[in-house]
């Protein structure tokens, strides 16, 4: 017997598409309507095996959780580390566990997106809903993202019909190749062309002259010049970047400086004109587990409780950095798909 | 005190295919995700229930 659900929320990306229709016969999904390939995949069948196992043995959920609270109640160093693909209410009840037993405590966030975070802590965010965004903006930048690989349907419920697309390739980051106007950028003058941008918004009267006769800083401002009337000529801009490393990648070293300038340009246009960033995210609930870890600690990732109260530490308490300094191959992430509730050896900071 | 390579695996399910609860689109809106298959455990039971025995046991 077919069973259909209406409406189901897929968290294949960030995007968060909440109009899919899930048919489930006899307890496997057959069908997600609407949802675009990494939705399909999030999916799957609803199939996942539901064993727990005691050193690779199989037990019973009950002596594996007690077996696990044995080890955590043991361990010198734990550390509570949060797969994507958790609720709100279970990653509330991580924060309450990490906070029970003095845990370093963190999620993909450390490892993937902490430039963007620590940029907006510092500089604040010029953001919007998408539903924002689809109703008011006129002109949409593409900085350095082409949302139809990671974000399939993004710009089918996100934005307006009607629209003018500026794509900016950023190096190797292309932006969507049917866009209406086109930038091109070196990677390496990405953070001085948004400085650039952001100048010649401030004060377009003077337009910002060049510091000096270099060729390379002349190109950048030269580039500038043209596209920052685009820009402020815009009743509502919307800058959409993307984040998110590659699937497997690191974070990029630049990324604060990155996202620190794309911010401050977003904010900047909201002196002549209206503008929001949006931020793309990969799948799972990352905003919402950002969110629970900020309301329950003051810090949405790479918090420490192991002095009692929570400790924020960007810079050298994320997972890969506890990691990296202590017995790293005893501590691998979790698939994503699992709770893992492994025991780690770490020195004490 | 040595705890060696001990590891306890629990499976548990995924927001919005087993587990019903809240969770957040990139632009911070809360959406509902919904249990629409039956399967493994709920994340936050198991946590919830781990916490518990923790302190407990702390208790002894």
């Amino acid at each position: 017997v077919n069973r259909v659900v209406e409406d189901v929320t897929c968290l294949g990306c960030g995007c968060a598409c909440d109009d899919i229709r899930v048919t489930i016969q006899d307890g496997r999904i057959v069908e997600a309507a609407r949802a675009c390939a990494l939705g399909a995949a999030w999916f799957g069948d609803g199939s996942l095996p539901a064993e727990a196992a005691i050193d690779a043995q199989r037990a019973s959920i009950d002596a594996a959780i007690a077996s696990a609270a044995e080890l955590v109640r043991r361990a010198r160093r734990p550390l509570v580390y949060l797969a994507p693909g958790v609720t709100n209410e279970a990653a509330r009840e991580a924060v309450a566990l990490a906070d029970a037993i003095g845990a370093a405590l963190d999620s993909v966030t450390s490892a993937t997106v902490m430039g963007s975070v620590l940029a907006a802590q510092e500089r604040g965010r010029a953001s919007a809903t998408l539903g924002e965004g689809r109703h008011r903006a006129d002109v949409v930048v593409w900085w350095g993202v082409d949302p139809a690989h990671r974000y399939p349907r993004y710009v089918e419920r996100y934005l307006p019909a009607s629209r003018t697309a500026i794509a900016v390739d950023i190096g190797e980051r292309l932006a969507p190749p049917d866009a209406d106007r086109r930038f091109l950028l070196p990677a390496e003058d990405e953070v001085a062309t948004l400085a650039a941008l952001r100048a010649l918004v401030d004060a377009p009267g003077d337009g910002a002259a060049p510091p000096d006769r270099d060729p390379l800083a002349a190109a950048i401002w030269a580039r500038a010049r043209v596209l920052a009337p685009a820009l402020t000529a815009a009743r509502y801009v919307l800058l959409v970047a993307d984040p998110e490393p590659a699937a497997g990648a690191q974070a990029a070293p630049d990324g604060h400086a990155r996202m620190s300038a794309l911010i401050a340009l977003a904010q900047a246009l909201n002196g002549p004109t209206r503008a929001a960033l949006t931020l793309l995210r990969g799948g799972g609930n990352r905003s919402g587990i950002d969110a629970v870890l900020t309301s329950q600690t003051g810090y949405p990732a790479a918090v420490d409780f192991s002095r009692g109260a929570p400790r924020y530490r960007p810079f050298d308490g994320g997972a890969l950095h506890l990691a990296s300094r202590g017995e790293a191959d005893r501590w691998r992430p979790s698939s994503g798909r699992f709770l893992r509730l492994s025991s780690v050896r770490m020195p004490r900071p | 005190m040595t705890l060696g390579q001990r590891c306890v695996a629990i499976d548990t399910g995924l927001a919005g295919v087993h587990d019903a609860g809240t969770v957040l689109r990139l632009d911070d809106v809360p959406l509902p995700a919904r249990a629409v298959v039956s399967g493994p455990p709920a994340a936050a039971g198991v946590v919830k229930t781990m916490r518990e025995a923790v302190v407990r046991g702390g208790q002894k």
